[in-house]
């Protein structure tokens, strides 16, 4: 379905749901509270506002398909890390053999959708931003739904906060746990003379925070 | 009971219009994503449940209008 045919749907039922609504207020106000007519009309109201709840949801999740199918990779590699690691168990098995830099970090974990794939940028791969996901996440938000409270814009963000610090947090446990692929990817981009790697983080040196935090 | 018998049977005349409306709405998202899709039969439920809303108000408009028949007659 197209973003056409999901406004027309919200805003029919959003009609009907509010016609329904003074019609079952008019009808309870002539015949009682009691009367069966006036659960006739609950039930009715309830059930549009099921739909119309139920589309948004669905409008939501087909913009996130079809976000991620756009900004996949052609030919998108094997992850490293499985985007599911919120508490990051660390992988046992052997170290790859692919060079790392050719590869994406890691999925982007928490605050993407399940069943939406979206990837971690490569340097200078502006859609892959947190903030452009932030972005993503509030526009189809008021696109199914017509309009958003500043308080649904706090909590998506919020949301991405926290998702964003899980992911620094993971990446320095790669770091202490692999030091050896970021010696990798730092050698590759010093060749490159590009200054794409992570900040505050030196090739082959702790990171600053990790020694803070462990008492080096 | 007594009310306005005229304003219910607007109440009713916008039930009804009010179902033919969502019907479209259900016919919709049938075309759209297929009869066994789960919102083209929450849509169904919807419908149902307005046509029992205007079948009710139909009958209680009709009952209570009957009832008025026997009232003028009786008087």
């Amino acid at each position: 379905m197209t973003d056409v045919d999901y406004e027309y749907l919200v805003r029919a039922l959003s009609d009907a749901r509010s016609r329904a609504a003074e019609i079952t207020v008019s009808v309870r106000a002539r015949v009682g509270v009691e009367h069966p007519l006036g659960e006739l009309g609950n039930s009715a109201v309830s059930k549009i506002e099921l739909l119309l709840k139920e589309i948004r949801k669905f409008a939501v999740s087909d913009s996130e398909t079809s976000a991620a199918l756009t900004s996949a990779p052609a030919k998108p590699t094997e992850p490293i890390m499985p985007a599911s690691i919120a508490p990051a168990p660390i992988r046992t098995e052997p170290m790859r053999s692919e060079p790392i830099g050719r590869a994406p970090i890691a999925p982007v974990p928490v605050h993407a959708s399940p069943g939406a794939p979206e990837w971690f940028p490569s340097a200078g791969d502006e859609a892959g931003h947190w903030l452009h996901a932030f972005v993503s996440d509030v526009t189809s938000k008021l696109r199914a739904s017509g309009g958003i409270s500043f308080e649904g814009v706090e909590e998506s963000l919020r949301r991405h906060r926290e998702a964003v610090a899980k992911d620094i947090e993971i990446a320095r446990r790669m770091y202490r746990v692999y030091p050896q692929l970021f010696s990798v990817e730092a050698s590759r981009a010093a060749a490159a003379g590009s200054d794409g790697q992570v900040k505050g983080v030196s090739p082959g040196k702790p990171d600053p925070l990790t020694e803070k935090r462990n008492g080096f | 009971m007594d009310f306005d018998h005229s304003e219910m049977d607007d109440l009713t005349r916008k039930a009804t219009d009010l179902m033919s409306e969502t019907a479209d709405i259900g016919r919709f998202l049938k075309a759209r994503l297929g009869v066994e899709h789960h919102l083209a039969q929450r849509a169904e439920e919807m419908l149902l449940s307005m046509e029992a809303l205007a079948r009710e108000l139909r009958s209680f408009c009709a009952s209570a209008n009957g009832d008025r028949s026997e009232l003028f007659e009786q008087i």
